[in-house]
């Protein structure tokens, strides 16, 4: 004999047995993980020590204000042509010849070197740039100049 | 035999059929070729262009090229290359490709992959935004014109797949878009929620609401932070090379926390199947395959929307004891120690036949098996049953009588074959709406007639070819006279007959009084009107009949299936494809609960009780002694309760209380158990008379089978964790058999089918690893694994192979009266399942349609002075109920239709009686007699002005793509690269 009822009392579960029941759960975790577990304290303890750790923790906490600023920042008139540079300088990178540039990076370096340690004070007159070209080093430097120059009008 | 036709591609001979699509070819040989709109469950659209190849020297869309004659196809020519790039720029001219903070980057974005395939670098025209907002209407997906490429993908899935007609494009605008009926937001259009428009879409212009913000890493930020964020990912991610490197990874990353599992559907018998994407317990989305054997990508709101009810806060988590004025959680050892206990007292006192038990049709087929071995092994009773008492029984016990199986005779495939299909008393289209699609889509595109008998003219109705209103209960009348008058014309299959059908003398002797004349007078069906249906019959080569409870829920229901048989066998309509009868079955499971054995009268496998020897082989294998007398059924053990022969009632997944007919009457008897046992995710209110309460789970916290109303079976697969301490039904009913002594030992629902399969000769070859993923089986199966997907190949199930002609008579007694004047008919709505204890917690689909209403005729409602929205109360001689009214000509003069989804004041079955069908005891719920008291005049109309049912169809054909290509702006990327 029984009458429609709908209530339902909730068994009460104490918050020792629960508190238990997860502790077990996490214990069990550990120990079937103990390698991995160690290694991540150990990642832990390195990231606390250089002050990582803060800052990822105050960045995870604020990751939408975080993304907004970054974005919002991007997103201005003055970043629009880096960010398009960015990306664009990977592909030119990608054309460039490197072994020739090393090529020229050397000779350059060289340069700047002489250049640097250089101490004539007086100015140079049009016959002193006749006279040069008699120096085999200048007229070597020329001569290449003429050459790119030349390069560089190809169509 | 077919001749081939040689098509030569890219310098190499390939055969191809007459017919074949060119695209279809090349799509087999290995050679690449861009495709975007294509797909193959919908066919050419022909909108995307990126098909391009040369064809005998000309640029043509692979797409839209038929092969029938030998051809020279060019698909890496320079020119054919350039028009491909053409199309795939003016595809991303219309859509942004933000992947990595877009939702629809899970590796199976069209566009996405189809130009990385492609190796497109650089867009060559920048993208353009459209001048439309985002459709947020509807509660289940959302259109983002701006990310819409106009493929028509959608509006073809909706025209002629669904067949629900809404969408289309309107290619007249200047920017050109998809629109819903005549231009109106989703939600107030005629658009049913399907979902199969975000199912097709090739990316995320129309998606699924649940999929926003969740899919990806990074997408669920505020709208404007999302802006700014594809603002920096096109800026900085130059080439789509990068790009792709990126959102790639991305989208790999998410496979570690979004899982995809196959499962079959919860709602009705179609038996769809899809991978459910879950994230946690979050549901993100469903998507049907290609190869859903059933579905195809089909669904429908329900399958595709209707989960909520999974993580419902009102799910049951512990067992339950009822103590005196409330239930107390107690931990599973109590609860099993008290139910051994009651039913070892009970069955001590009053012997096992007190107690009785009854499966479900939502548990699988291996639950099932459980529920009646627990009954017959454990307890000693044949006292098992299921729900489909309530509305299969009567076309199972018409196709045994005639053609040997309880099953439909093809797939759905066959329906979607016939010449001509019948739909009799089946509001197809609400009720098992992937079924009416695929008459839909036939009916439309291929020429299918439709003839519909029905009391309301519903949708499939509005559709058919002819329209037939039979006066309620009386189709036996009808198919008895068509079938009688091609017997007089000696229209019959006189070949088949001979070779394939017994009794034919006898039975047509007994067809003698259903003259056309008593068939008139009686259906008030014309007399030219039925030669008509006759004639149309015997016209076509292949016809199906499917039928549902319009014929099943009456006192005569055995008897009308049973003359659906006999029509069929008197045209030769069995054996063949695309022909046979089809009884469309409710539950997702319905088929399956009875197939397995939760039947007081069978074994799995449809074996007698009776039956000594089928009776020693369960004795056998289970060490034990079952009683030779068929138990009681659902209906005979709820009038033992009222007898005091039934002392324990355990009911698994069935909320009896609401379902059974007379809800008075039923739960009276609830009352006077000694031990009743619910079992269930919620507390129904069938529990609410429970002693013990038991936490099950719903399909997707589970493994199993499912058996559709094709006969086959399919495997689902575990998709969440049980929530709380609920438990799967089999493991439950594996407990209380170990509590009682039987230690059965299942480790898993596949040990369970092996059992059944060794045991029962119609399962001998069903085993999990032949219904692994998609893969299904549609019994009978042989012990090789071969299955039956068309029924009676090689004869009938009968002892000399031939099929039973089942004479029939028709006394039939309801009606209505003086002061019971209206017929309350009654069925599903597409929104909700049976009593909505799922569907009711699905926030969308309440929104839809909140509550259960009356549908009345414009007639009745100007005779009783009420407008929509009136308030009313319907009175029978068992009870009364409460409804809203919704006036309608979908039914007419002083017909009704209440739906049966509600479990409140408006329940059916608080009208419903006694009365069953006079061979299987199945309730006759549609024969229904009230009158009407008017409570209020009108109010608010119980349809939302946002409910489909409101909206207004525009039916076209396809896309209307040459409406594109008319426009002033088109330019054919072949045209362009000629020269």
């Amino acid at each position: 004999m029984a009458n429609p009822i709908s209530s339902i009392k909730r068994m009460e579960i104490p918050e020792e047995v629960i508190q238990e029941r997860n502790i077990e759960e996490v214990i069990k975790a550990v120990s079937d993980n103990k390698e991995a577990i160690l290694k991540g304290i150990d990642l832990l303890s390195t990231i606390h020590d250089n002050g990582f750790l803060d800052m990822i923790n105050a960045l995870v906490k604020h990751k939408e204000e975080a993304m907004e600023n970054i974005m919002g920042e991007l997103n201005k008139e003055q970043y629009a042509e880096i960010m398009e540079n960015a990306g664009k300088l990977v592909f030119l990178l990608g054309d460039l010849r490197v072994d020739d540039l090393k090529y020229f990076t050397t000779k350059l370096n060289n340069a700047m070197e002489e250049a640097r340690t250089y101490e004539r004070t007086e100015p140079t007159r049009p016959l002193d740039l006749l006279k040069a070209l008699k120096d085999p080093e200048i007229n070597k430097s020329i001569t290449m100049m003429l050459q790119f120059l030349r390069g560089m009008g190809k169509p | 035999m077919q001749k081939h036709i040689i098509v030569t591609i890219n310098g190499r001979e390939y055969l191809a059929e007459p017919g074949q699509l060119l695209l279809d070819l090349i799509n087999t040989t290995g050679e690449f070729v861009p495709q975007i709109c294509y797909n193959e469950s919908l066919g050419p659209i022909q909108t995307c262009d990126t098909c391009m190849v040369k064809v005998n020297g000309e640029i043509v869309r692979a797409c839209g090229t038929t092969i029938t004659e030998a051809m020279e196809v060019e698909t890496t020519a320079e020119m054919v290359h350039t028009a491909q790039k053409e199309a795939l720029d003016r595809i991303l001219e219309k859509h942004e490709l933000y992947c990595t903070v877009c939702d629809y980057n899970n590796g199976t974005c069209e566009i996405h992959n189809m130009v990385a395939d492609f190796g497109l670098e650089h867009q060559a025209r920048p993208f353009q935004a459209k001048p439309y907002e985002v459709d947020r209407s509807s509660k289940f997906y959302r259109y983002d014109p701006d990310q819409c490429i106009l493929c028509g993908r959608c509006v073809e899935v909706c025209q002629d797949v669904q067949v629900n007609e809404t969408l289309l494009i309107d290619w007249d605008r200047e920017q050109p878009r998809v629109i819903w009926d005549n231009d109106v937001p989703i939600d107030q259009s005629s658009c049913v929620s399907c979902g199969q428009c975000a199912t097709v879409c090739p990316c995320n212009a129309i998606m699924e609401t649940s999929m926003e913000g969740e899919a990806g890493y990074m997408t669920d930020h505020k709208p404007g932070l999302l802006r700014s964020m594809i603002e920096v990912t096109k800026k900085a991610e130059t080439g789509y090379g990068p790009l792709f490197a990126v959102s790639d990874t991305e989208a790999a990353m998410r496979e570690e926390r979004i899982e995809k599992t196959k499962t079959v559907c919860t709602y009705c018998g179609v038996g769809c199947t899809f991978d459910v994407w879950t994230k946690d317990r979050k549901i993100l989305k469903v998507q049907p395959q290609k190869d859903s054997p059933a579905n195809g990508i089909s669904t429908c709101v329900k399958g595709k929307f209707g989960w909520d009810y999974v993580n419902s806060e009102e799910r049951i988590t512990r067992p339950l004891i009822r103590k005196e004025d409330h239930f107390a959680e107690v931990e599973w050892e109590e609860a099993l120690d008290f139910i051994a206990k009651r039913f070892q007292e009970i069955s001590a006192e009053h012997g096992p036949d007190a107690l009785g038990f009854i499966s479900s049709s939502k548990a699988t087929n291996e639950e099932s098996y459980l529920m009646q071995k627990l009954a017959r092994q454990v307890i000693g009773t044949n006292n098992v049953d299921n729900c489909s008492r309530y509305c299969q029984a009567p076309a199972t016990k018409g196709l045994f009588r005639t053609v040997g199986h309880g099953g439909d005779s093809g797939s759905i495939d066959d329906i979607a074959q016939a010449d001509m299909v019948i739909v009799i008393g089946s509001n197809t289209a609400e009720s098992h709406p992937v079924i009416a699609s695929r008459i839909k889509r036939s009916h439309k595109l291929f020429g299918q007639k439709l003839y519909v008998f029905d009391l309301r003219k519903h949708e499939m109705a509005q559709r058919a070819d002819r329209f037939f209103r039979p006066k309620s209960g009386t189709d036996l009348v009808w198919l008895s006279a068509v079938t009688k008058y091609i017997i007089d014309q000696g229209w019959e299959n006189r070949e088949f007959i001979d070779k394939w059908v017994n009794n034919f003398a006898e039975y047509k002797k007994s067809l003698e009084k259903f003259t056309l004349a008593y068939a008139e007078e009686l259906t008030g069906i014309s007399q030219a009107d039925l030669k008509e249906i006759a004639q149309e019959i015997v016209r076509v080569d292949k016809l199906a009949i499917c039928w549902a409870m319009g014929v099943t829920q009456h006192t005569l229901g055995s008897d009308t299936s049973t003359a659906i048989s006999n029509l069929l066998l008197i045209t030769g309509n069995y054996m063949r494809n695309g022909t046979g009868a089809y009884p469309l079955r409710g539950h997702n499971n319905v088929q399956g609960c009875s197939d397995f054995g939760s039947m007081p009268d069978f074994f799995p496998g449809y074996e007698k009780v009776t039956d000594d020897a089928v009776r020693e082989r369960y004795e056998k294998a289970w060490n034990t002694e079952i009683p030779r007398e068929p138990g009681k059924d659902n209906h005979e053990m709820i009038r033992a309760i009222h007898d005091g022969e039934l002392h324990s009632l355990y009911v698994l997944g069935e909320d009896t209380g609401v379902v059974d007919a007379n809800i008075n009457y039923v739960t009276n008897a609830f009352e006077k158990l000694d031990f009743f046992i619910v079992q269930d995710l919620f507390l129904t209110k069938t529990a609410e008379y429970a002693d013990v309460i038991l936490p099950a789970v719903p399909s997707l916290e589970k493994e199993g089978t499912f058996t559709n109303t094709e006969r086959r079976i399919q495997r689902l697969y575990q998709a969440l964790d049980p929530v709380g301490d609920a438990k799967p039904d089999w493991q439950i009913i594996t407990l209380i058999a170990k509590e009682m002594g039987y230690d059965w030992n299942y480790s898993h629902p596949s040990e369970i089918m092996d059992e059944a399969a060794k045991l029962a000769s119609l399962f001998r070859g069903v085993s999990y690893d032949r219904l692994t993923g998609y893969s299904s089986l549609q019994w009978p199966v042989l012990q090789d694994g071969t299955d039956t997907p068309l029924l009676y190949v090689d004869g009938f199930p009968f002892e000399d192979n031939k099929a039973q002609l089942y004479p029939l008579d028709f006394n039939y007694d309801y009606d209505t009266d003086e002061e019971y004047d209206l017929h309350v008919n009654n069925g599903r709505v597409l929104e909700h399942f049976h009593e909505g204890n799922m569907t009711y917690k699905s926030a969308g689909l309440t929104h839809e349609l909140p509550n259960a209403f009356v549908e009345i005729s414009h007639e009745l409602a100007k005779d009783r002075g009420v407008e929509e929205g009136a308030k009313v109360k319907l009175i029978s001689r068992e009870g009364e109920v409460k409804v809203s009214v919704h006036i309608t000509d979908r039914v007419q003069g002083k017909e009704l239709y209440l739906p049966l989804n509600d479990n409140g004041k408006s329940a059916i079955n608080y009208l419903t009686n006694n009365k069953v069908d006079k061979d299987s005891n199945t309730p006759a719920y549609k024969e229904v007699a009230a009158k009407m008291v008017v409570l209020q005049r009108k109010g608010n109309s119980p349809i939302p002005s946002h409910n489909h049912r409101k909206g207004n169809r525009q039916p076209q054909i396809s896309v209307n793509v040459e409406r594109k290509w008319e426009r002033k702006d088109y330019i054919f990327p072949g045209s362009k690269v000629k020269n």
